[in-house]
């Protein structure tokens, strides 16, 4: 696997973990009332949304850029 | 004499030998971490009592009556700066890599040294969370939660350490290689990424299971 496979692999994998966050955060928020994790689910839906903004755009840089 | 296959690929693995040699290392890695892991999840799940905060340490921390449990007294904040921390640098370290492809070895510079002030801060974060720590009295010795959780995280900076040292060899000294073999070294400084991916990524599982879960 190349750099470039394994870089868009990890950026998957950081946006599967702002959804498990958010997820954890939600879930915080109904049973313990602590702002702070409503807060920290709010920054990740934020995150993911731009790695998946990045990953598409990274997917079409990689390309360009040839073997 | 020449070494052969620094620079070309190898045709029956269709790689060069570094990066064999840093698959091979990277899956010695896997079992490493993957031990101490699953160590974790066999206690957790287990031992009843393992995620229960001892009696002690809740009156030291000032928590009150009642029981508490493990991670609650963990800084998710910080950890998760220190997530942002570690995805940034993994940008700053593939833009490295693209600037010497594409010979802007200035720009390589830059990212790379971006790269490794990451590193150092996410260490220096660290250091603030492991001192927060141990001013409070817990220590890997106080219950076998925090064993487990000082094992992988101190584990893990340690590949951290190893990533500055290895990435700043690569911004400093030997970056001399690139006006006499460019090629293998652009290769060498992928082969530097797809360490720091690694290390990034094992971040990426600690995080959400020790802190948050």
């Amino acid at each position: 696997m190349s750099l470039r496979a394994f870089h868009l692999f990890f950026i998957a994998a950081a946006i599967v973990m702002c959804g498990l966050v958010t997820a954890w955060g939600v879930h915080d928020y109904r049973h313990h009332d602590v702002g702070g994790s409503l807060a920290l689910a709010a920054l990740c839906v934020l995150l993911g949304l731009g790695l998946m903004l990045y990953w598409a755009r990274v997917y079409r840089k990689f390309k360009e850029l040839g073997r | 004499m020449q070494i052969p296959y620094t620079v070309e690929e190898r045709p029956d693995t269709g790689l060069y030998n570094a990066k064999l040699g840093v698959w091979l290392f990277l899956a010695s890695e896997v079992m490493l971490f993957g031990a101490l892991f699953s160590s974790y999840v066999l206690l957790r799940t287990g031992d009843p009592a393992f995620m229960t905060i001892p009696h002690a340490v809740a009156e030291a921390l000032h928590l009150g009556e009642g029981a508490h449990r493990w991670p609650g007294e963990l800084n998710v904040p910080l950890a998760f700066l220190n997530t942002l921390v570690l995805i940034f640098s993994s940008v700053t370290i593939v833009m490295s890599w693209a600037s010497l492809r594409l010979k802007q070895f200035g720009k390589y510079r830059l990212w790379m040294g971006l790269t490794i002030l990451c590193a150092l801060g996410f260490m220096c974060i660290k250091a603030v969370e492991y001192n927060a720590k141990f001013s409070h009295g817990l220590f890997p010795a106080t219950s076998n939660f925090l064993g487990i959780y000082f094992a992988l995280t101190g584990l893990h900076a340690l590949h951290v350490i190893g990533g500055v040292v290895v990435n700043g060899y690569l911004w400093g000294p030997g970056a001399k290689m690139w006006k006499t073999e460019p090629e293998r070294f652009t290769n060498r400084v992928e082969v530097a990424g797809l360490y720091w991916h690694f290390v990034d990524l094992v971040w990426i599982f600690l995080f959400p299971s020790l802190y948050l879960l």
